[in-house]
């Protein structure tokens, strides 16, 4: 019996999951212990063919009869999986060799928890599009975030490019949800659910795979939309994690474009702006001023992301008058209080015998400050209190603890 | 007036620090457990310099980060939650050096005593005019190899190609790297998104006015904190600010990859220096990301005398000209335009004008003239530099620095 089991969702990748597989048949992991679930999302004949005269033993293919998402098709998958674990993995993302072994060590080490991967942009993608889109640099940087030990998990730390979970665990908690149809952000929801239920995550950095990308501003304007949208329909399933989304910007005076100037976003200007903006970019990029490009483009994906919103809302009118109703800050389900005079240890086994996710922290009588909750987020670890100590804290720490020997 | 140079530990901090009569000041490392925090001047008293003089400087200068690590050391750290710590990259360590036997000697004992030893340690011999430096090597534990076209890029490129390590580290043969050098240097390329690191480099030792002038003119510290830069936090036209070839790694099939060294520039040639600073450019403007990590240390010996400094001043200013004018012409670069006329008012017109007006702290005029004659015969020697390039490529049909250009 497998493993773990593959689930890659395709949608007209004919051209794209051929080095998928290659890199599936040259892992280190055995063969035998492991399988690949291809969903293809609607009928596709020349993927179909793609994949079979590949002539992969461990490969199943399972044809959807109509176009449905990719949240659909990677359900169907894992309801097809032979395996106790399952990794998502997407039609564009080449596996390094160790990729599987890597996902199966942490599984091994930590078992029941979700096991975030990274990826790294081929740099093939990347000299086509010269200027850095800042799409690699934001993956680049999040990597860096998770790989910290003192990182508290999110939501959206769980993006289904390179993540692997318990196959139990997936279906406890109902699988994607398929209301994200054409819109972003089923990945994050059901993150949402898995952090609720106390599926710990962790990031593994070894576990790489290389995300074939070719970068281009129709796209990545077309992925802000999407986002627009897909962020009113988790506020709509989710409202506690309201504060931490771009969203929110909506519940003050309106959403900002922040330059030099900030500029508030209206409907008219969310309707001409982009078109400025669009006309400016030949000029930056022929000239290639980077400090311009980015900000266009950084402008541009936010009018982008509004727009999305307020289609999924109805309208601009409709999303003011649903952010109402919406938190503003995150709450806390559970606060305790801890003298840090009794020491790290007996925080650590506080913690991890309940799920707190705020604490205020003083040494004897005084007091050393407070760590707030984060929507959406696991509950605190020792290790989060302890870098706010080293860090934010460390002078009220030491002044405290001084003051109290 | 010549300082001490001092590296000193503030957890296990000597009652004083005497014998130091031959000196007015003190330039100190200061460091807690290894780590480098910061650095201080400080005035020597009768040859010594009094410990709680040391502790109030290093408080009121660094009293933030005093706190962080003293509180850190209060918090005993829990078990690591994720994976394993991976193993480190294999490392090739390459030495490029030119006629200096014995400050190559220095340079590969300290390399020899790591402690994270590398994988290899290459020794790039370039066009020698004698046999010193090969005997040198003959008494370490490292891989001779001789290039005899001359320019430190040629070195660097041919090294990268001699290297076996899946990461390259340059090292100068005038510096001389810290115990922990490489250990700091390597462990940001866990992640598989950076492409080149570079450490923080010091001052050796400040004998000489020259020595001071360097340090303070062009000094190689990039500071205390750790700093990561790609195209989104920086220009890839101030790709000087990235760090200093003196002590840089590399992911190693980059090198050719990308053609980070080109080989009309940086010492050796009519551009005397830039070749770093074009390669860090070259990294930042394809999307790659480089760290500056200031716990790899290295000690620099700067050049004695005051003429060698006017000297190698022109040769920075003749780099970087260089480097602003081949983004400009090559890489279709507008920006440079006003980078390099904003260098040249903001820093060479005002250096200037300062010292006109009579400001005590203005660098020395001779500097300054050296600095603009730099900039003015730029365009002369990239020209020169080129017309090299196309007869070294004529002579070696197969050029190792540029198959990755595109």
């Amino acid at each position: 019996m497998s493993l773990i089991t593959v689930v890659i969702p395709t949608h007209r990748g004919a051209s794209r999951i051929g080095p998928t597989l290659a890199s599936l048949a040259a892992q280190t992991l055995p063969a035998q212990d492991f399988e690949v679930v291809i969903v293809l999302d609607g009928h596709d004949p020349p993927t179909h063919k793609a994949i079979t005269a590949m002539q992969l033993p461990f490969v199943t293919v399972i044809v959807e009869r109509e176009h449905a998402g990719a949240a659909q098709a990677r359900n169907r998958g894992v309801a097809a999986a032979g395996a106790p674990l399952v990794l998502f993995l997407d039609d564009d993302m080449t596996a390094t060799p160790d990729l599987l072994a890597a996902h199966l060590r942490m599984h091994q080490r930590y078992p029941g928890g979700v096991v975030i991967g990274c990826f790294s942009q081929s740099r093939s993608s990347h000299r086509v599009a010269l200027l850095a889109d800042g799409a690699d640099i934001w993956w680049a940087d999040h990597f860096a975030e998770l790989a910290r030990p003192e990182h508290r998990f999110t939501f959206r730390d769980f993006c289904t490019g390179n993540v692997s979970l318990p196959r139990a665990r997936f279906l406890d908690c109902g699988g994607f949800s398929t209301q994200f149809k054409g819109a972003a952000g089923e990945d994050y929801e059901l993150g949402i659910r898995l952090l609720r239920r106390g599926v710990p995550f962790r990031f593994a950095i070894d576990a790489v795979s290389v995300h074939r990308y070719a970068a281009s501003l129709p796209r990545l304007l077309d992925r802000a939309r999407a986002e627009g949208r897909g962020h009113v329909i988790m506020a709509r399933l989710h409202p506690e994690v309201f504060p931490v989304l771009p969203l929110r910007d909506a519940a003050d005076d309106g959403p900002v474009l922040k330059g030099d100037r900030v500029l508030r976003l209206t409907p008219r200007r969310l309707k001409l702006l982009p078109l400025l903006l669009h006309g400016l970019l030949p000029l930056a990029r022929a000239l290639k001023l980077r400090r311009l490009l980015q900000k266009l483009q950084g402008s541009l994906r936010v009018c982008a992301y509004w727009e999305g919103a307020c289609q999924e809302a109805g309208s601009w009118a409709d999303l003011q008058a649903f952010v109402q109703d919406l938190p503003l800050v995150a709450a806390a389900h559970r606060e305790i209080e801890f003298d840090l005079a009794s020491g790290m240890a007996v925080l650590a086994q506080t913690l991890g015998a309940t799920a707190v996710d705020a604490v205020r922290l003083r040494f004897g009588r005084h007091a050393v400050g407070r760590i707030a909750p984060l929507a959406g987020a696991e509950p605190l670890r020792v290790e989060h209190v302890r870098h706010a100590l080293a860090q934010r804290l460390a002078l009220r720490f030491l002044m405290a603890r001084e003051a109290d020997t | 007036m010549p300082s001490k140079v001092l590296d000193l530990d503030l957890a296990r901090l000597p009652d004083d620090v005497a014998d130091l009569d031959a000196y007015e000041r003190a330039y100190v490392l200061l460091r807690w457990r290894g780590q480098p925090i910061g650095q201080l001047w400080l005035d020597v008293a009768d040859g010594r310099l009094a410990a709680t003089d040391l502790w109030q400087a290093a408080h009121a200068r660094y009293g933030l980060a005093l706190a962080r690590v003293t509180a850190a050391e209060l918090l005993p750290g829990t078990a690591a939650r994720g994976a394993p710590e991976s193993p480190l990259p294999t490392t090739t360590v390459a030495v490029c050096t030119r006629d200096r036997p014995e400050e190559l000697r220095s340079c590969l004992a300290a390399l020899c005593a790591l402690t994270l030893p590398a994988n290899e340690i290459l020794v790039v011999d370039n066009a020698p005019s004698d046999e010193r430096t090969a005997q040198v090597c003959g008494n370490f534990p490292v891989r001779y190899v001789r290039e005899d076209v001359k320019g430190l890029n040629w070195a660097r490129t041919r090294a990268a190609r001699e290297a076996r390590g899946e990461i390259i580290a340059y090292m100068d043969d005038d510096a001389r790297p810290d115990p922990c050098w490489l250990e700091a240097l390597l462990r940001p390329f866990r992640q598989p998104a950076v492409a080149a690191v570079t450490g923080l480099v010091l001052p050796l030792e400040l004998e000489t006015e020259g020595q001071e002038r360097f340090e303070r003119y062009c000094g190689f510290s990039r500071g205390f904190e750790p700093r990561v830069f790609d195209a989104s936090r920086i220009s890839p036209l101030a790709a000087a600010n990235v760090g200093a070839g003196a002590s840089m790694a590399i992911r190693r099939r980059l090198v050719d990859e990308l053609g980070l060294f080109r080989i009309e520039m940086d010492a050796g040639t009519a551009t005397q220096s830039g070749g770093d600073t074009y390669a860090f450019y070259r990294l930042l403007s394809l999307g790659h990301r480089v760290v500056y990590t200031p716990a790899a240390v290295a000690w620099h010996r700067h050049r004695q005398s005051p003429r060698d400094l006017a000297r190698v001043l022109e040769g920075y200013s003749v780099g970087t000209y260089v480097f602003l004018l081949r983004c400009l012409l090559q890489h279709g670069e507008t920006g440079a335009i006003a980078v390099g006329v904003g260098w040249f008012l903001g820093h060479h017109v005002r250096q200037l004008l300062r010292r006109l007006i009579g400001r005590v702290d203005a660098q020395p005029l001779w500097l300054t003239l050296a600095e603009i004659r730099g900039v003015l015969v730029s365009p002369w020697a990239l020209w020169r530099s080129l017309r090299r390039e196309r007869q070294i490529l004529h002579s070696n049909a197969a050029s190792p620095a540029v198959a990755g250009e595109a």
